[in-house]
């Protein structure tokens, strides 16, 4: 819809001058569409981890022990936004929705490890994540903002 | 007496340690099943407990509660026990499991006390039925007569490269007395069973798509008929294998075990292949499974079964999972048949909480 806008707007007027504008307009249109889009690993401020690959982000979020940081606690699911939870599946974990569900219950009747944590809404979150230095989750770029003494430790996509 | 044993170690580590501060998680699983065969006598859908079906419809053979306490003493010290009762055991509540387990570092843990025997991939949750897509794992190849021990292992989880890998040692023996399967298999006579000096290794590794594991097991059995000593000390050996794999929506999950206790020429293969596909909340699956035991000269045992099963799991809620499932087994046993052909129809509510 705004690609054709432009196109009638730039029609009649076919200056390099017109087209540079243009362009600058499609970027301002299109990089917030990004931007929203971005999604973050975050921990709470202090946390002090530095780096973890997508690989050890899917070992935690299975239950597993952090194999690149001593400082990863445990993970936290979040399922404020139901679509990017199902996002996160499909990114990081690679499996559905379903999949994931059964490995964590198998993990949870084999080795008797605890359930991983999930929340319902961004302040418990914030809350979980600020009293248990080294939990980890993933909010989008909106919630991040919204969220205080929070770091982001990675972008995930 | 071992169980015994297992709860008394337990509770005086308890006591010594006074876990004052400890933090309970409790969990909990059940399956509440029923079915009934619709052409031949009797289908056996559970052998270790004897879950049976027959042309009535039946709520015993694969009905399952169970609750799993996990009490976390510190963040490398805790407790595991769970506790179920089961249709085909009369709903008794038998302890499956009972251990400690502490960190001795992040990847490498330590456990003493009852936990299920680890021959098999699905032994560990056999009873919680939301953990696969079946109504229960194929009979053929879950044939066990023991299906716990008492003792100790070793497990060391970590990465390596793109795999996940874990590997579990353990160490240990059971006495099972007036034991379910081998009576039924035996005409109701009673037999005691001992598996002792079990030594065992379990190997997993994982990465997106695709998960391996291999195991092995060695150890001794006593067994007792009607009184009467028939096996003492005798070698027995399990190997196994599960090549596991999921692209995208769809799973291949196949199990191969070989059974042997050499002195006496008895020998066994059992084997499962299975197909599935997920489709939103849906999982229609097929599988197909097989047990023969080899006839030799020291052995004129013939146990010979195969099983086809279709399903479908429909995943109603985050937790609650419905299943039914067609069942057709082919038994080709002469000389020890189990419970001859049959074709049954089972339907179950699988949840967790």
């Amino acid at each position: 819809m705004n690609i054709r806008i432009l196109e009638q707007i730039i029609r009649p007027c076919k200056h390099p001058v017109f087209l540079l504008a243009a362009a600058v307009l499609m970027i301002a249109i299109i990089k917030p569409c990004y931007a929203e889009d971005k999604v973050f690993l975050i921990a709470a401020k202090g946390s002090g981890i530095e780096s973890i690959s997508n690989r050890d982000i899917r070992r935690v979020f299975l239950g597993l022990k952090s194999a690149d940081s001593d400082l990863v606690n445990k993970p936290v699911i979040n399922l404020h936004n139901r679509e990017l939870y199902e996002k996160f599946l499909k990114n990081v974990m690679h499996m559905t929705e379903g999949a994931y569900k059964r490995k964590v219950v198998k993990r949870i009747f084999r080795n008797g490890t605890e359930e991983i944590k999930q929340v319902e809404t961004l302040n418990e979150l914030n809350t979980h994540l600020t009293s248990n230095i080294g939990d980890i989750s993933f909010v989008d770029n909106a919630a991040v903002e919204k969220m205080h003494n929070i770091e982001v430790v990675k972008v995930l996509w | 007496m071992q169980k015994l044993l297992a709860v008394v170690f337990i509770f005086t580590i308890l006591v010594i340690y006074k876990p004052a501060s400890a933090e309970i998680k409790l969990n909990g699983f059940g399956s509440v099943a029923v079915g009934t065969v619709i052409e031949g006598d009797e289908f056996l859908a559970d052998f270790p407990k004897t879950g049976i079906y027959n042309d009535d419809l039946s709520l015993d053979p694969d009905t399952t509660l169970g609750l799993q306490l996990s009490s976390y003493f510190t963040d490398k010290f805790s407790l595991i026990a769970q506790v179920a009762v089961h249709g085909a055991s009369g709903y008794d509540p038998e302890i499956d499991w009972l251990y400690l387990n502490y960190y001795l570092t992040p990847g490498l843990s330590v456990q003493a006390g009852r936990k299920r025997l680890p021959l098999y991939y699905y032994s560990d949750y056999f009873d919680v039925g939301y953990a696969y897509y079946w109504i229960r794992p194929p009979p053929d190849v879950y044939t066990w007569q023991i299906t716990n021990y008492n003792g100790a292992s070793l497990l060391y989880e970590t990465a390596l490269g793109q795999w996940d890998t874990s590997l579990n040692i353990y160490y240990g023996s059971e006495e099972s007395e007036d034991n379910d399967l081998l009576s039924l298999l035996r005409n109701g006579a009673s037999v005691d069973e001992t598996w002792k000096n079990m030594i065992g290794i379990v190997g997993m590794m994982s990465n997106n798509w695709l998960e391996l594991r291999l195991t092995h097991m060695q150890g001794l059995i006593d067994r007792t008929v009607s009184g009467v000593s028939v096996l003492n000390d005798v070698e027995q050996q399990f190997l196994g294998m599960s090549i596991n794999l999921t692209f995208d929506n769809l799973l291949i999950l196949s199990e191969f075990n070989n059974y042997r206790q050499p002195d006496n020429g008895v020998e066994y293969n059992a084997y499962l292949l299975s197909l599935g596909y997920q489709i939103g909340e849906l999982t229609p699956h097929i599988t197909r499974s097989g047990f023969r035991q080899d006839i030799s000269a020291l052995s004129n045992d013939d146990e010979e079964h195969y099983t086809t099963s279709v399903g479908l799991r429909w995943d109603v809620v985050d937790n609650i999972a419905v299943k039914v499932q067609y069942d057709k087994v082919i038994d080709e046993g002469v000389i020890v048949p189990v419970k001859g052909d049959s074709r049954s129809i089972s339907f179950a509510v699988d949840f967790v909480f």
